[in-house]
């Protein structure tokens, strides 16, 4: 057979038998194999998700769940504790020095390298984008389709609407040059940025205008831990009005008085002061009077507050083993309070500064003492010093990594195995000299140990009905009222001593001087991440000399510069001054 | 008259053909030479011809043997044949991807191997064999005897920010082909498509090179072979930290008493391997079958680590009788059983007190806890001894294709095929593990992960082939359809009723709190579980046209349109063409005719390739769950955007040019190739900055930024001797790579210049060392430049206006470009010689100009590393190190640490001999025994230096302290065919 005789078969063969259905074949795969589209199983879009009520929660909650995050994410904790006179995070024998960043925090001498700078703005405004996402799906959605109804609704923007305006207000406060967002999907570029004054009258109008549409406290019972209420929105009002000779050079202390005085007579929701130091930072401060605005706080599930980024690593590496609370691993030396005494035990002579003296200045102050988990989830004081006994064997101390006995102190310097009162050769005290004994640690919230119901359960106060009385206190001081502001910290401050003690303030306020008053807010709200805007507020933060911290040659650095990862990615984005 | 006389004339011939040892050769062919008449031998080699008085000589040919010609006698004619040589003469088929041609036609950058090319490897992944064989290809595997560990492997560079870097494989002609389902024995050939127009034939996924693998097909003559091996790695190039008593009398910290040797603590004395393969291949030349069984199993040098493995591979090729059609099938079915090293075991034992116990002194049962020296220290003989981590995994990899002769010139090939791979990893930690007791309340945990991934390929080509007169055409066209698909599990529970349980009753765990989302330093997980899926589409048509104008001029031109559903929505398809040029200049007449030179082709091509290697879903407004917050007192998990949508979203893109010289000279006793490349990535996959407002996100996932790499490759092949019993043959490889990330930026997304690289870990959070930088080469080390020491011991930098300063003074804006570590030289060298029986060959391998960050010494090679953790025996005495007495400077990152890494090894050294078969049943006996990573000639003062990767975007550093230790391969193997 030649092969030409083959190769005609098979041409017929194909020709009749085997070419009519590959051409079918070839159309049909051609038509239905060209189809890109992308199916989803694990995750869901925008254009199917909001299908239930449920979605609408899930959505509305995102912008929240974010917001309490940031009380410490992004460096928003530090940057309102590190460059004022109460925390620090110095070089402890090689940990913590991490490119001299804290350094720079404490000196007033930060660099748009800085991460914080960029991560702050990005913090904030990936909330003012969150929220104004979910204001967006919200205010599209059909009320029907999803089940809610029309008030649900109207509540869910006002309340969105009141937490943007508390992630507006903070950003306002470190950048001051802000973008105002209103709107996001679809956008590509930045808002141009606004000035102080068209921020602060948007922040003024979007929380006077959420207020009607708010619910008030009592009406939400417990349960409304985390909800934005009139009486929230209305502390805003007070945060903002409070501080708005630095934000716009005009000072509104008659408004913030005006708005301070309804929320405490109740125009904005039933609220009460606590009659025990530690109860608006127990485990059941979700239900107590003085929360004015939280975030809900579960050991199972979140905690920021008890983050590495603030009070979990406000205590030696090994410190909780005095606790008793070894679920979250080792704490951390991160940050402690500024030293009040050298390192031969000698006073410093600046009057900033201090903390701890400022609280040993009214010596039967509760708070004074060593803190102490007693069991059934009660603990009494509130600052580590000295040795620190384990909790389930006292026989043993916490030492530290580097293997010597810890003995927290008021002082930084290189003590080592220094025993206590004994003076060290080494006399250098600064940012850059420090050990694992120096300086007193500070848990304000309480560290049950493992195995209390209660542990890791207190919420995070993020306004606390004492700010009010303090705020109050502070415009009738400016006003030159001293007596009605020496009455309204006493409201506040009876709790932290004795009946009867003579540590509150006289009638009459007579004690009460601009240190005076810079002082008790640092007591009163040590480590609550605010030092740095009451120092603005009364002039100390560029003026001010404290431990191991000069005066600043002028006040630029009260407002933080745009971050160098900001900066770059938006052409026309106008660095702040003296940056 | 003619015819009588014809019949008149007519003889016959008788003999037998063997091969080289002696054994029948059955279906050899003999046919009388430039006449039609013949025969094939029968299975004892034996055969029978008639041939005409006139005829001389007869011509001896059997597939796989070098044919002979003998001259036609009265006696029996016993012929033995050689086995076909690697001799260049011989046709070199080279597989170009949807086809194969003859080595001289093509032109573009490949380079074919035969398996006969690759080193013996004994451990994971044979594409460590390939190391060092293909100028321009990088395979790092830093980690060679850690029985699970494959390497990284990246050709001509690197290529993209965030998408994948490694090549597509395509075995047996399935592209996306499995190498981790293939037993070294099996190859046949392998094919690296290095130039841009031979890849581009693969569009979307060719940008990274494209190594085709062939396995063994069918014989027409049977055969059975075993191949053993048995192979011991002995640590090398060690780390060497202080003893006990060096330690105490350092006053590194607490003396506790015992005397410890860490690293021998946690490794056996030598990691083994042991592995068999059997073969078995016959049938006839239209219908034959191959099919392969192998068994490993293998230990690693730590005390958990090991691997079991047992495959399979049958390849069976059925061709009609009338030539028609041919089916092939190939089924490769694998199991496999691991335990995981644990590297940071490793990293413990580098930087524990060697004065510590391994175990509790007060209860000698129990482990000593251990939570005080470096930064996360744990006890890792106990963490090796009771923690388990594995997995349990299966492959089947199998294809089909059906081939119709459509014509003689016509044909059309349908192929389908399947890659599934599963793993059930398992984990678990018992409740007398005394990191549990002391950080879990004492309860033990476990966990099983599902993993299963699928890729379904369908493919069709039609090719069709005419020569008219010196014009020879060869055009194909193909679509292609691929389907990837993976979906999983997981569990997990802790305080189980009994340890013994481990992990294989999760539902008796009484812990019922789900895992908390924003999970603390050191938090614990609970109960977990989870699942997922996700799948892609990549469909394409493609076409090519390879012509030549006899055998003299040579073109191909190819174009691919491609389409993924990975792309946005704005851009799923693309158009990916190539062309490329040959020209065989010694067949002009013009061209002098000498001696030397035999053969000479210019080749010069240009192919647009993509990288579609990401994440499925990346251009979508996806919603996803974050954390959890309160609603009305119910704990709700909240939804938000998970990404920033693009819907510009498309595959990278690279333009590639080669230009190239193939060559043989000497009488092809020197042949080789030399290419000239420059790739240009464009559009560059990966995560930008991006302004927050108005995006939700910090970054999208666009593409942004250009990057180029050139250099110049050398891949010679020479025999240098060729006597009776003694030959020499020696191979050469060398490479250059310049690397240029050319720009960061496009229209929409500006403004981020550079990219931080290696961020460096505690203590000390010094920060990130190199940066991906507009106008740089990857691998930029970005750091301080030190200035020496001072007095007081601290390390003194320059700032940025040249002053020197105490590194802890140092500013961000201080810190400058310091060194590189990119190797810009590799090569390798290597020589093989026969005498006789013998065969004996040795490979020597080396990378060069680069640096390498000694991350090690950075962290505790100095004296102010930590108390209480040891350190490198270079922290005292008189070395540079040593001089660092002070610990303000101890977390600055500068080039004080920076090393030259370049370095030469002796890596691989095989001697081979072949037995002559005492028995008739076995027709030969190799025994082989091979030597790897002999010797490594470096000044990098810290271990291996190739145990720091120089592939990927951060080359030259280790970005923490664990690693995998470095080893000497004794093996010795036995090779027996029947």
């Amino acid at each position: 057979m030649s092969i030409k005789t083959i190769k005609n078969k098979h041409m017929k063969y194909f020709t009749n038998k085997f070419f009519i259905p590959l051409y079918g074949a070839v159309v049909i795969l051609f038509a239905g194999c060209t189809k890109l589209d992308e199916t989803l199983y694990d995750r869901i879009t925008s254009e199917n998700f909001l299908q239930t009520r449920d979605d609408v929660i899930r959505d509305f909650l995102r912008a929240f769940e974010h917001a309490y995050w940031t009380i410490q994410g992004g460096g928003l904790f530090y940057a309102q504790e590190l460059p004022g006179d109460q925390l620090m995070t110095p070089n402890r024998d090689g940990d913590w020095f991490d490119g001299g960043k804290y350094q720079r925090a404490h000196y007033h001498t930060w660099t748009i390298q800085d991460d914080y700078t960029s991560d702050m703005w990005n913090a904030l405004f990936q909330g003012i984008s969150l929220a104004t996402n979910s204001l967006e799906d919200i205010e599209a959605v059909d009320i029907n389709k999803v089940n809610i109804t029309e008030a649900e609704k109207a509540d869910f923007i006002a309340e969105l609407k009141t937490l943007r305006a508390w992630f507006n207000l903070r950003a306002f406060d470190l950048y001051r040059n802000i973008p105002l967002v209103t709107k996001v999907k679809g956008e590509t570029g930045m808002p141009p940025q606004a000035t102080p004054e068209e921020t602060f009258n948007f922040i003024e109008k979007e929380l006077k205008d959420a207020i009607p549409g708010l619910p008030v406290r009592q009406d939400l019972g417990a349960a409304g831990i985390g909800r934005w209420t009139k009486g929230g929105a209305a502390a805003l009002l007070v945060r903002l009005y409070l501080n708005a000779e630095v934000y716009i050079g005009q000072s509104k202390y008659a408004e913030c008085a005006a708005v301070a005085q309804d929320i405490i007579d109740g125009k904005y929701g039933s609220y009460q002061l606590e009659s025990s130091w530690y109860k608006p930072f127990d485990y059941d401060n979700a239900a107590s009077g003085e929360t004015i605005y939280g975030f809900p706080s579960t050991l199972a599930r979140t905690h920021w507050h008890y983050s590495g980024d603030m009070y979990w690593w406000m205590g030696p590496h090994q410190a909780q083993n005095f606790f008793g609370f070894t679920n979250f691993g080792g704490m951390n030396t991160r940050y402690a309070l500024q030293p009040g005494r050298d390192v031969d035990s000698v006073e410093y002579a600046f009057s900033m500064g201090k903390p701890f003296i400022k609280f040993q200045r009214y010596s039967d102050d509760f708070r004074l003492k060593k803190y102490k988990n007693l069991g059934n989830s009660q603990r009494e004081g509130m600052f580590l010093y000295g040795y620190l006994p384990y909790y389930n064997n006292p026989s043993q101390f916490v030492k530290s990594n580097r293997g010597y006995t810890i003995f927290a102190r008021d002082q930084v310097g290189w003590f080592k195995d220094t025993p206590p009162g004994e003076k060290p050769a080494d006399k250098e005290s600064n940012m850059n000299h420090a050990d694992d004994n120096s300086g007193i640690w500070v848990a304000k919230y309480p560290i049950y140990p493992t195995g209390d119901p209660n542990a890791i359960a207190s919420a995070y106060a993020e306004i606390r009905l004492a700010e009010v009385y303090y705020s109050l206190a502070e415009c009738k001081y400016r006003a030159g009222d001293k007596g009605a502001a020496a009455t309204l910290l006493n409201a506040v401050r009876k709790r932290n001593y004795p009946a009867g003690s003579a540590s509150l303030y006289q009638s009459g306020g007579v004690q009460l001087n601009d240190q005076e008053m810079l002082d008790e807010w640092g007591r009163e709200f040590l480590v609550e991440g605010r030092r740095r805007t009451d120092l603005i507020r009364w002039g100390k933060f560029n003026t001010g000399a404290w431990w191991d911290k000069q005066p600043d040659n002028d006040d630029h650095t009260k407002i933080y510069p745009i971050g160098q990862n900001v900066i770059s990615l938006t052409p026309g984005l106008k660095q702040n001054p003296g940056y | 008259m003619i015819q009588t006389t014809a019949w008149a004339q007519i003889r016959e011939v008788k003999g037998t053909v063997t091969d080289s040892a002696g054994a029948p050769l059955p279906s050899a062919s003999v046919n009388v030479k430039d006449s039609k008449t013949g025969t094939v031998t029968g299975k004892d080699g034996s055969f029978f011809l008639n041939v005409p008085q006139t005829a001389t000589t007869l011509v001896i040919s059997s597939i796989g043997y070098e044919t002979r010609e003998v001259p036609v006698s009265d006696g029996p004619v016993n012929v033995s044949l050689n086995p076909a040589s690697t001799d260049l003469a011989v046709v070199t088929v080279v597989s170009v991807g949807y086809g194969t041609l003859d080595k001289k036609e093509v032109t573009s950058a490949i380079t074919h191997l035969s398996g006969k090319d690759l080193n013996v490897f004994g451990g994971n992944a044979v594409l460590n064999s390939m190391q060092g064989k293909v100028a321009g290809l990088n395979v790092v595997n830093t980690a060679p005897s850690d029985p699970n560990a494959s390497p990284s492997i990246q050709l001509r560079g690197v290529s993209s920010r965030n998408a994948g870097l490694g090549p597509l494989y395509v075995i047996n002609g399935v592209p996306g082909g499995n190498v981790d389902n293939l037993n070294q024995n099996d190859i046949e050939s392998i094919d690296v498509l290095k130039g841009g127009a031979a890849s581009a034939i693969y569009g979307t996924r060719g940008s990274n090179g494209v190594i085709i693998i062939t396995t063994k097909k069918g014989t027409s003559t049977s055969y059975a072979m075993y191949d053993g091996y048995t192979s011991f790695d002995l640590p090398t190039n060690q780390v060497k930290v202080l003893s006990p008593e060096e330690f105490v009398a350092h006053n590194r910290g607490t003396n506790y008493g015992a005397k410890t040797d860490w690293f021998k603590s946690v490794s056996r004395n030598y990691a083994f391997n042991q592995k068999h393969t059997l073969q078995f291949a016959g049938g006839s030349a239209k219908t034959n079958y191959i099919v392969s069984f192998d068994y490993r199993n293998a230990t690693g040098l730590d005390l958990r680590s090991d691997k079991q493995e047992y495959g399979a591979r049958l390849n069976l090729t059925h061709t009609s009788a009338n030539n028609l059609y041919t089916a092939t099938v190939n089924i490769a079915p694998r199991y496999l059983k691991s335990n995981n090293a644990s590297y940071n075991a490793f990293n413990q034992s580098l930087t524990l007190n060697p004065t510590l116990p391994v175990h509790d002194t007060l209860n000698p049962n129990r482990f000593l806890f251990i939570n005080t020296g470096f930064t996360g220290a744990y006890n890792p003989v106990e963490e090796l001894k009771t923690v388990l981590s594995g997995t349990e995994g299966k492959y089947l990899d199998w294809n089909a294709s059906f081939k119709l002769n459509l014509t003689q010139n016509l044909y059309s090939q349908i192929t389908l095929g399947q890659q599934s791979n599963d793993f059930f990893d398992f984990g678990f930690t018992p409740s007398y593990n005394t990191g549990a007791i002391n950080g879990n309340n004492g309860r033990n945990s476990a966990n099983r992960n599902y993993n299963k991934n699928d890729q379904y390929v369908f493919e069709w080509i039609g090719n069709y082939k005419r020569n008219i007169k010196l014009h020879s055409f060869n055009l194909m066209g193909g679509y292609s359809y691929n389907y990837f698909v993976s979906s999983g599990m997981n569990a997990g529970n802790q305080n189980f009723p009994s340890d013994v349980l481990t992990y294989n009753n999760l539902g008796t765990g009484q812990y019922n709190i789900p895992i908390p989302t924003n999970p603390q330093p050191g938090d614990y997980t609970f109960r977990t579980v989870g699942s997922y899926k996700n799948d892609s589409k990549l469909i394409a048509f493609f076409g090519r046209l390879n012509y030549d104008l006899a055998k003299k001029y040579f073109l191909s031109a190819s174009l691919r349109y491609e389409g993924s559903s990975k792309f946005g929505y704005d851009n799923k398809w693309g158009y990916f063409p190539a062309v490329s040029l040959g020209w065989n200049i010694t067949k002009e007449d013009f061209f002098p005719k000498v001696d030397w030179l035999n053969d000479l082709k210019l080749r010069a091509d240009y192919g647009e390739t993509g990288n579609q290697d990401f994440g499925n879903y990346l251009s979508l407004d996806t919603y996803s769950g974050y954390g959890y917050f309160t609603f009305n007192g119910a704990s709700y998990q909240v939804w938000g955007p998970s990404q920033n949508t693009n819907y510009n979203l498309q595959w990278e893109k690279a333009q590639n040019f080669n230009l190239g010289i193939d060559f043989d000279l000497l009488n092809r006793r020197l042949t080789g190739s030399i290419n000239y490349y420059i790739r240009t990535n464009k559009d560059l996959l990966g995560y930008y900055n991006v302004p927050v407002p108005p995006f939700v996100q910090t970054t999208t996932f666009a593409n942004v930024g250009t990057m180029k790499n050139s250099g110049l490759e050398i891949q010679l092949n020479a025999r240098v001797a060729e006597k009776q019993d003694f030959t020499w043959s020696a191979s050469l490889t060398g490479a250059i790579n310049n690397n240029k990330f050319l720009s960061f930026s496009n229209d929409m997304y500006r403004g981020q210049n550079f990219q931080y690289m290696a961020n460096m870990p505690a203590p000390g959070s010094p920060g990130p060392s190199q940066r991906l930088e507009e106008g740089r080469r990857i691998g930029s080390f970005y750091m301080y430049k030190s200035a020496g020491i001072d007095a007081t011991g601290r390390l003194m930098v320059y700032d940025k206006s040249g002053n020197i300063i105490p590194g802890n003074t140092a500013k961000e804006d201080d810190k400058q470009f310091v060194g590189n570590g990119l190797p810009l030289y590799s090569a390798s060298l290597g020589n093989t010689f026969t005498y006789k029986k013998l065969d004996f060959s040795v490979f020597f391998r080396g990378a060069f100009k680069y640096d390498i960050f000694n991350t090690t010494a950075f962290y505790i090679g100095t004296p102010v590393t930590q108390g209480g953790a040891n350190v490198l025996q270079s922290a005292y005495g008189d070395g540079k190190y040593a001089a660092l007495t002070n610990p303000e400077t101890y977390s600055t990152l500068s080039d004080y640490f920076l090393e030259k890494g370049d370095y030469v090894k002796l890596d691989n050294v095989t001697v081979g001999y072949n037995f002559k078969s005492p028995i008739k049943q076995v027709s030969s006996i190799r025994l082989y025994g091979v030597a790897r990573n002999l010797y490594t000639f470096t000044k990098f003062t810290t271990g291996d230096p190739e145990s720091v990767s120089v592939n990927g975007l951060a080359p030259g550093v280790n970005t923490s302290l664990s690693y995998y230790p470095s080893t000497t391969q004794l093996l010795i193997g036995l090779q027996v065919k029947f």
